[in-house]
């Protein structure tokens, strides 16, 4: 093999994470050489170029179809159906106006979705689901979130919670999230909002947005702080999306000793219990009367997090519930799931958890949560947990 | 943010966003995967918060890339895991082979990398979709195409440089 096709086999297991010791010692070696060097950076460009192209539309076959149930039919009916449906396809062609640009993908949904992109003709993206941008932008909608897309780049949220994850946005431009309260500006960011009956809440996780209420001063809104912009009156503070926690941004990991946060929330790893059940055990702890944003166990709710992991591991994640004078354990429920390597996004409903110790799901309606628990299997290094959200769907 | 910067911070940023590319890639060779976007995203934020301490007669991309090893860092080390970092002599190569390719070339546009995706043939165009736009592990792909973890490895860097040259080529014929 030549050194250059080894070059090549070296930078795809580097891009891959999978690279070890003495790849890496050859890879120094090779990289003296200036003209390896040079193959070496338009490897790099290529990787990042195909990360950056695929996050365009155009590139996106959809591969997987819905079943049909067209097989359990009479033959002459298909046949029938497919010739009334191609002459009333070829009418409407013809009687369309000539607007090409309407059927441009405004955006692709990712994680494998079959469903039709959005575009200017159909802009309307329902949750749940993930949705990349022409620019690169994620969307993160949770179930039952409703948006339209335009083809400017903005989106109107008409109802439920979506996570935008924003990338740089060009010199003069913005990504607008709009709903009937405010306008949500952003230049690059990560941030949720929510459409509800209380108005809209916007909560900032990184960088900073612009909120700008309808008829109502425009006001900035900074990283772990958040604001409820009602349908009419004073926009006010709202409770801080602590529901949601950064793992990484808490510094939480680093030493894994509790780490009182602003928002009341700890970390903590639970240094006993890990020894004693051989398995890492981290613990985040609310303040009473629970964790903010869900005081309560309640069947509706539902724990949103975002982990990834290295390899195939096993993880858990339990609740606790607690007594309200934050005195007495009352019951755990647990659910856990095994984790294909690579970075997850998860809803689970808390009526999907089971009870553990001889307690049932109905006996812990209404008890305050005061401590959710990771438990995995595989080590520390293996499992990173990005983020926690445990909240009510928000269209309820 | 940008409405503090002049329009000279324009110039830059449009620079910068216009190597977006070179940067995921950059990104990609230093971090470990599951943090690529997470550094992406911090590199970004930091460029804007920091670009007025930017010395107007410096090195910008260089700038920038000393930003984006200081967020792979930090992310590491909250995270535990700062034995991921490329050693120190493997980073200056990974360093220097950017910024060459920098100093003698315009940023990849995507619509030149298009062109070359499409002189591959299906399937292989198929390993890349899976791996870059759905994100599927190479176990994952190998179940999908019936082959090997180390196979589809091996496939996908031979088509990364099957595209490097597609792109070398073009960038000589213009």
């Amino acid at each position: 093999m030549s050194d250059a096709d080894e070059l090549v086999l070296l930078h795809g297991r580097l891009v891959e994470g999978v690279l070890d010791d003495a790849g890496r010692d050859r890879l120094r070696v090779l990289l003296a050489d200036a003209q390896l060097r040079r193959r070496f950076a338009m490897l790099l460009r290529v990787d990042g170029g195909l990360r950056e192209l695929h996050r365009m539309p155009v590139t996106v076959r959809r591969t997987r179809r819905r079943p049909t149930t067209r097989s359990r039919l009479p033959l002459w009916q298909p046949a029938l159906a497919a010739a009334v449906l191609a002459a009333l396809g070829l009418i409407v062609w013809l009687a369309r106006p000539v607007t090409p640009a309407s059927a441009a993908p405004l955006a692709v949904w990712l994680d494998g979705d079959a469903r039709p992109s959005p575009t200017a003709a159909a802009p309307q993206a329902v949750g749940p689901g993930h949705l990349r941008l022409s620019d690169g932008s994620r969307l993160e909608l949770d179930p039952g979130c409703t948006a339209s897309l335009a083809a400017d780049g903005g989106v109107r949220l008409a109802q439920g919670r979506l996570r935008a994850v924003v990338v740089p946005q060009d010199p003069g431009r913005r990504l607008v999230v709009r709903t009937e309260h405010a306008d949500v500006r952003v230049l690059g960011t990560i941030f949720d909002v929510a459409v509800g009956s209380a108005g809209t809440e916007v909560g900032v996780e990184r960088g900073r947005v612009e909120v700008a209420p309808q008829g109502r001063p425009v006001q900035q809104v900074a990283a772990g702080a958040a604001v409820l912009v009602p349908p009419q009156g004073a926009v006010r503070p709202a409770p801080p999306p602590s529901w949601s926690i950064d793992l990484a941004d808490a510094g939480a990991r680093v030493g894994w000793v509790g780490k009182p946060r602003p928002d009341g929330l700890e970390l903590a790893f639970d240094a006993e219990v890990s020894a004693a059940y051989k398995v890492p055990t981290w613990n985040l702890l609310a303040p009473d009367p629970g964790v903010v944003g869900l005081a309560a166990f309640a069947d509706a709710g539902e724990l949103r997090w975002e982990v990834s992991v290295a390899r195939r591991t096993l993880v858990a994640i339990n609740v606790q519930m607690w007594g309200r004078d934050g005195g007495a354990w009352r019951g755990t429920v647990q659910r856990q799931e095994t984790l294909e390597p690579g970075r997850h996004r998860l809803v689970w409903p808390l009526r999907t958890f089971q009870a553990r110790e001889g307690a049932t799901l109905a006996a812990m309606q209404g008890m305050p949560i005061r401590k959710l628990i990771v438990v995995t299997w595989d080590g520390e290094a293996a499992v990173t947990v990005h983020r926690f959200a445990l909240g009510r769907p928000v269209a309820e | 943010m940008a409405d503090a910067s002049g329009g000279g911070d324009d110039d830059l940023l449009r620079d910068f966003v216009a190597r977006r590319a070179d940067l995921l890639g950059y990104l990609r060779a230093i971090a470990p995967p599951d943090l690529v976007e997470d550094s992406f995203q911090e590199v970004f934020l930091v460029v804007h918060r920091r670009l007025a301490d930017f010395r107007r007669d410096g090195d910008f991309l260089a700038w920038v890339r000393g930003i984006a090893r200081n967020c792979v860092r930090q992310l590491l080390r909250r995270a535990g895991r700062l034995h991921c970092l490329p050693d120190g002599e493997l980073q200056v190569l990974i360093d220097q082979a950017a910024a060459e390719l920098e100093d003698e070339t315009e940023p990849a546009g995507v619509d030149r990398l298009r062109r070359c995706l499409g002189r591959l043939t299906a399937p292989h165009r198929r390993i890349i979709e899976l791996r870059y736009a759905l994100d599927r592990p190479l176990a994952a792909i190998a179940r999908e195409i019936g082959s090997t973890e180390g196979s589809v490895q091996v496939t996908l860097s031979r088509l990364r440089a099957s595209l490097a040259d597609c792109l070398g080529r073009g960038r000589s014929a213009a």
